[in-house]
């Protein structure tokens, strides 16, 4: 009585497997309860029907890897393709951002150098030294602490930017890694 | 008990058991038993792999107006186990030096 029912349902979850494969392991189980008196034990010693054939697909491993294989490079190949826009956004971002702070620096470092030769110039090829110079020279001088300055601001925004990014992708990254082993 | 007998060690185990006298699933089982406790882990893959790597081969006998599936060793079974029970000396010697070197009061 006991034996059938875990036969019939030893043979439901052997579903996927070859024929040949089913036939042995039914023949291998029905002769187990035939040799054990207690039924109870034959539960101990096999396991349920699904625990059997949990057991069988762990050992047998090569056809359950394979589809965890394939399905892991599926998943990886979907992800990579679905962070293509984000990174391509954050490259046209990063490119823009840099070709701004680049002008920016470019125009400070360029009226630096012509407040300068004006300052400095007025100073050597003119004799007389009146207000005028000594402004060119203050607002030289100003301008070459204040871009010092910005350079500085601007490694610093640079480095949090990219930080930042890096976090944001792993995090992503991980995030949709979970979601698949869920 | 303390200590697990991994995969290659029940292997090894089956091919001894075999080696000294041909026998059928169920008392296989019995005597795997009394080493560790196999449930939840039936030896059934454990039999069927070594069918398939070629160590082990059946045949069938009437009991009492029903089969019984006797495993026996092949030649290759034979030869892997007793590469078994080479690596096995060594390996024991080892843990034993290792275990026993510790503290000779015990």
């Amino acid at each position: 009585m006991y034996k059938q029912e875990y036969l019939r349902q030893l043979r439901k979850e052997l579903k996927g497997f070859d024929e040949e494969e089913v036939k042995k392991a039914l023949a291998y189980c029905e002769e187990y309860f035939d040799e054990a008196q207690d039924e109870q034990q034959v539960m101990q010693d096999l396991g349920s029907p699904s625990q059997f054939v949990a057991q069988l697909k762990k050992d047998t491993g090569i056809d359950v890897d394979e589809q965890k294989k394939t399905y892991s490079i599926w998943s990886n190949i979907l992800l990579g393709v679905c962070c293509i826009p984000i990174i391509g956004v954050g490259v046209i971002v990063a490119f823009s951002l840099l070709l701004v702070f680049g002008c920016i620096i470019l125009s400070l470092v360029l009226s630096m150098i012509s407040a300068v030769v004006i300052g400095f110039g007025s100073l050597f090829y003119i004799s007389s030294f009146d207000g005028s110079m000594l402004l060119f020279l203050g607002i030289g001088v100003a301008c070459i602490g204040f871009s010092l300055l910005w350079i500085c601001a601007l490694y610093f925004m640079v480095k949090l930017c990219k930080d930042w990014g890096k976090r944001g992708i792993l995090y992503m990254h991980k995030k949709i890694k979970e979601r698949r082993v869920v | 008990m303390v200590f697990q007998l991994g995969a290659a060690l029940l292997d090894a185990c089956v091919l001894a058991i075999l080696h000294k006298e041909d026998t059928y699933g169920y008392r296989l089982t019995q005597e795997v038993k009394e080493l560790m406790n196999i449930s939840e882990s039936t030896l059934y893959p454990v039999l069927r792999r070594l069918l398939k790597e070629g160590f082990l081969e059946t045949y069938d006998q009437e009991y009492m107006g029903r089969n019984r599936r006797y495993y026996r060793l092949t030649e290759e079974g034979r030869k892997k186990y007793q590469t078994y029970v080479v690596e096995w000396r060594k390996f024991s010697s080892k843990v034993s030096n290792m275990l026993e070197g510790g503290n000779m009061d015990v």
